[in-house]
């Protein structure tokens, strides 16, 4: 709640700081916004608060999603650079603060314990994204992804309130234990419950569904996550995707645990459709960043299947593979950014696989994290996603969900191979990628998410154990 | 509650059906002699030219959406009003309740105010004027051979 | 006579909003829509939702509406130049899933609604509800007692969205 308060008005700080004729401070600003507030998050460790009338609440869980997002955002404003030295057409006051507010509709996405929060959350974290997507002007593309994420978002956004007003209807509730106690009572008392809470929790699953990307609501995924700056896309892959989840875990193991037997075959089959879809269009990939976007989706497939699972280490297995894959996604765009800059086709960034061809030879550190972060994402041994995924199949597999993982396990092989086209293209083939030089910041926090992941592929029990 | 909306719409239908009395009437009353003089549009006077439906300017846009954002704020203030200064309440909490209800006011209006202002100082508010197109043409007469001419016939 | 009027806006509003979907052109699509809106206002009226209609008629039809048909007025008309008709019209596309995916939906709220039994939902959650008296005031005290956080987000949303509309919609590039 603190951080709430305080990054709303870190953002409209950031907006002000952009009239002061110096857009080097704003950068370093942002970094000790976000220090500052994941400060006062960790400082709510170990309470259990309920702020204004049960509209949030502040528990351990939500110290530790708000710590995951915090973290990834501060990845990606690292690697932001201040946005490009091009005076006129980059606007690093506006960019910056819409990320500051769009985390706060993040941290409302974990911490909510009324259905409106949730909404409103759920609203601002799209709107600041439908802005950031469109942000670069005169970019056709990116114009056309800022429409479609925005023409599918309100979509959705409806979906899910309809579903909220259905499950109020039915429940006479907004709060997410008020339901999760009608729900119960009345799966126990056996009595008739009104066809309205089927229909509200469908819809309010299809609605975080398709915020998530899982199939068969993904179809936007691509497309926005190519013609969003490539910034912003590592932004909305981390971000969006921790959040979605988070609210999805929350309102699924608490509201409607009750209709666990109801809602677990929806899921179980969606996350096995998601999973096949992802990774075998991923394989059919040229562009980088495409493959990037698909292989977010079939991310959101693993994230589902521990969400279908329903079990008591669910909660720890999400946090730690949303920490996992954001490191691992930030490194990965970090290195796609200077490289697909460095390489230009048609007077476009290079996001092919071919820009990465010959990358090990001159820049051996962006290699390495390149290699790293795709191992991670591969779930290889020795990485943090490797854990991650360690984590999920073990939930699935006390629950017994056996057709999810055979294909998770079956493509997580198919997801090797594509994950290795990088890999192979810096190491193995020939190519003329002079050195190419990195700030220092940059450079750190390449050095760290790469740091991080070996360390967490080889003692996952540092962040486990807090989880 | 129901009886006040019924006289909106009874204002509403009446609005509708006096329209249309008078429009028969005046069919009834008016001789009818069209000619192409009288049925084309008129433009002060101009022989009118090209469609009705122009092209609009970005500027109408620009103001048209943030007016729907204040419009939006200002639905939020409506219910404020109407309890605000509500003495019963004040008098059950000891005079807290007009305080509190002011701040919090101040609190939503004040965010939105610095909104307002930033796009003001961006200039998102000013009117966007159109371009005046300069001539860049250069004429190969040296000026100063005007002037020339100019003092030689001076005299 | 409520029963009549009910049906009446119901009728109005449903034969609008097909109005809106079957014509062609966008600008009639957007008139059929005011009046889509206006039903929709009314009926929230008769549900005892008085501060609900009044608020879609000021949000809806005198904003959204407006930002839509300038919208329209924006786009760009290739008719214009040739001095013809410029009439922005629509096409059908996807004409098999879309009737599938409403036809479903409508099934779908369709058994949910008849299935619902809002009488016994009513008295076990909502207790009697007056239709008689203002939710203005109620709406008001509930926004600064037990909803004052959403209230106060509101207001952070509604910053982002004047921030993040000026910036797109400027053009001052």
């Amino acid at each position: 709640m603190n951080s709430i308060i305080a990054l709303s008005l870190f953002g409209i700080a950031n907006l002000f700081l952009g009239f002061l004729n110096n857009r080097k401070i704003l950068m370093p600003a942002t970094l000790a916004f976000i220090l500052f507030a994941l400060g006062l998050n960790l400082a709510d460790w170990n309470t259990e608060v309920l702020w204004f009338n049960n509209m949030l609440r502040t528990n351990n869980l939500s110290v530790n999603f708000t710590t995951v997002i915090l973290v990834a955002t501060l990845l990606v404003v690292a690697i932001s650079r201040g946005f490009g030295d091009d005076e006129e057409h980059s606007h690093p006051a506006e960019y910056y603060a819409i990320m500051l507010f769009s985390v706060v509709g993040a941290i409302m996405m974990v911490t909510f314990e009324n259905l409106l929060m949730l909404f409103i959350g759920l609203e601002i974290l799209s709107v600041s994204m439908y802005v950031l997507t469109g942000s670069d002007k005169r970019n056709l593309r990116s114009n056309e992804a800022a429409l479609k994420y925005f023409l599918m978002g309100a979509f959705a956004t409806g979906i899910l309130l309809f579903g909220v007003a259905l499950v109020y209807g039915a429940t006479g509730s907004f709060s997410i234990y008020g339901i999760g106690n009608f729900v119960t009572e009345n799966r126990m008392g056996q009595s008739e419950i009104t066809p309205m809470l089927y229909v509200g929790i469908l819809l309010i699953i299809i609605g975080l569904l398709f915020k998530v990307s899982a199939a068969p609501f993904h179809f936007w995924t691509p497309d926005v996550y190519e013609g969003a700056p490539t910034i912003f896309t590592a932004f909305m892959s981390t971000v969006v995707k921790t959040a979605g989840f988070a609210a999805l875990y929350r309102l699924l193991s608490v509201s409607f645990v009750g209709e666990y037997g109801k809602w677990v075959y929806l899921l179980y089959f969606l996350c096995a459709a998601t999973l096949i879809i992802a990774n075998i269009t991923a394989v059919y990939q040229q562009s980088f960043k495409r493959m990037m976007a698909f292989s977010s989706i079939s991310h959101a497939g693993y994230l589902l299947m521990t969400v279908t699972s329903n079990q008591a280490t669910t909660q720890s297995s999400i946090l730690f593979y949303s920490l996992a894959y954001s490191i691992a996604t930030v490194t990965a765009f970090a290195v796609m950014i200077l490289v697909s800059e460095n390489k230009t086709s048609n007077g476009k960034p290079d996001e092919s696989f071919d820009a990465f061809k010959g990358l090990a030879k001159n820049n051996p550190l962006l290699a390495f994290a390149l290699a790293v972060s795709m191992l991670s994402l591969a779930g290889i041994p020795l990485t943090a996603g490797f854990w991650g995924k360690f984590f999920i199949f073990s939930d699935a597999f006390k629950r017994g969900l056996i057709l999810d993982l055979i294909v998770a396990v079956l493509m997580s092989a198919v997801g090797v191979y594509y994950y290795f086209k990088p890999i192979i293209a810096s190491y193995m083939k020939e190519g003329n990628i002079q050195e190419i030089t990195i700030k220092p910041i940059y450079k750190l926090t390449l050095i760290i998410t790469t740091i991080l992941t070996i360390l967490l592929g080889l003692m996952p029990d540092l962040v486990k154990s807090i989880f | 509650m129901l009886t006040d909306f019924g006289y909106i719409l009874l204002f509403i239908i009446t609005g509708i059906v006096f329209c249309f009395v008078i429009l028969f009437v005046g069919k009834l009353l008016r001789p009818s002699r069209p000619n192409e003089e009288k049925l084309s549009t008129y433009e002060s006077g101009e022989a009118p030219e090209g469609n009705a439906n122009v092209r609009f300017n970005i500027r109408f846009y620009v103001i048209a959406l943030i007016f729907v954002l204040f419009e939006v704020e200002l639905v939020f203030l409506f219910p404020w009003a109407t309890v605000f200064g509500n003495k019963h309440l004040i008098e059950v909490t000891n005079g807290l309740w007009g305080w509190f209800a002011l701040a919090e006011m101040l609190i939503f209006v004040g965010t939105l105010a610095l909104g307002l202002a930033y796009a003001w100082v961006k200039g998102h508010l000013e009117w966007v004027r159109p371009k005046i197109q300069t001539q860049d043409f250069t004429s190969k007469v040296p000026a100063n051979l005007y002037e020339n001419i100019n003092k030689k016939y001076e005299k | 006579m409520l029963n009549i009027i009910l049906i009446a806006f119901c009728i109005l509003t449903v034969g609008s909003a097909l109005w809106v979907l079957w014509t062609k052109n966008v600008l009639h699509a957007a008139f059929a829509l005011l009046l889509t809106f206006l039903g929709v206002a009314a009926l929230y009226v008769m549900a005892g939702a008085d501060f609900l209609g009044i608020t879609q008629i000021l949000v809806y039809v005198g904003g959204i509406l407006v930002l839509l048909i300038f919208g329209i007025m924006l786009t760009n008309q290739a008719g214009n130049k040739e001095g013809g008709k410029n009439m922005i019209l629509t096409e059908n596309l996807n004409r098999f899933w879309g009737i599938l995916i409403a036809g479903g939906f409508f099934g779908l709220l369709f058994y949910t609604f008849t299935q619902a039994g809002f009488q016994e939902v009513e008295q076990q959650h909502f207790g009697e509800i007056s239709n008689h008296s203002s939710t203005i005031q109620i709406t008001g005290i509930q926004l600064m007692t037990d909803y004052v956080l959403p209230f106060e987000i509101v207001g952070v949303l509604l910053m982002i969205a004047l921030v993040g509309a000026s910036f797109l919609a400027s053009k001052n590039e």
